[in-house]
């Protein structure tokens, strides 16, 4: 079991599983692969690039629930019609990978976009607890 | 779905050898491949997230094949790396094919970074249908 401390918050731990590596990602289940993952700390947001090769925009899903972020991406099949096999060194499938957040995660305004088969989401850092200014009726 | 793994002796021992001989050369990661091929083509295909066509060579020389690239991939200023899985800013990989390439006529295209390449087969190397001559019968009878 992994436990990676991937926000440097209590409580943000990497919640998927472990199991052999191979050279792009890991399968968890048929055909559902475990992407890899970076996450980058800012002093304002965290950036989360995940390697989502052969998916599309339209084809990805992020959601947070209860704190965990979840990510998950179509990928169809690539070989329809293709002709005699010579080699078969990666597996294509759907990927899905969930990570727990930090209580210091915005998590109303994550946004993120796809490129060149990597999805970057960002995710603001909430403003200091405490730092509100309250109005002052006065007469 | 393709079945598994090298089923062509002669490709995977030349795979081999060359990979060895890159890696030992440089920190280069060395690109899992997918291929197959049919009457006139061979294909082969990369997984590249990540890179985008600027990035990346493909190079063509009789039976050999070469794909590599480069991308700065470095940790921004200002930025502190949690968790990275995600490093390498270069691959390289070549391969000796069993069967002669046209190279005019290779196509490569990267989509979603996912990199396929088509390779044309020589034309002395695609299968000839031979005509074949009609008659009842045999010569010599």
């Amino acid at each position: 079991m992994s436990n990676t401390n991937c926000c440097g918050q209590t409580g943000c731990t990497d919640t998927t599983q472990t199991s052999a590596q191979t050279q792009t990602e890991v399968k968890t289940s048929e055909n559902v692969y475990r992407p890899r993952m970076d996450v980058l700390e800012f002093a304002d947001r965290y950036e989360i690039s995940v390697d989502l090769p052969g998916s599309a925009s339209d084809a990805i899903s992020a959601t947070i629930d209860d704190g965990v972020l979840t990510v998950e991406a179509g990928v169809p099949d690539r070989y329809e019609g293709a002709g005699q096999p010579l080699a078969r060194e990666f597996g294509v499938g759907d990927f899905r990978r969930r990570v727990r957040l930090g209580e210091d995660v915005d998590r109303d305004n994550v946004q993120g976009a796809y490129t060149n088969g990597v999805l970057t989401l960002t995710l603001p850092k909430r403003a200091e607890a405490g730092a509100r200014s309250i109005p002052i009726n006065g007469n | 779905m393709l079945s598994t793994l090298f089923r062509d002796p002669t490709f995977e021992r030349l795979t081999r050898d060359f990979n060895s001989l890159v890696s030992q050369r440089s920190a280069s990661r060395v690109p899992a491949l997918n291929a197959w091929h049919d009457d006139e083509f061979l294909f082969l295909e990369a997984e590249l997230p990540g890179y985008s066509q600027d990035d990346i060579e493909v190079l063509v020389q009789n039976d050999t094949v070469t794909l590599r690239g480069t991308r700065s991939h470095s940790i921004p200023e200002g930025a502190k790396a949690l968790h990275v899985e995600r490093s390498g800013e270069r691959f390289e990989r070549t391969l000796r094919l069993p069967v002669e390439l046209d190279s005019e006529k290779t196509q490569a295209e990267l989509t979603n970074g996912v990199l396929r390449i088509r390779l044309a087969k020589a034309e002395s190397v695609r299968p000839k249908r031979v005509p074949i001559s009609g008659g009842n019968a045999l010569p010599g009878n």
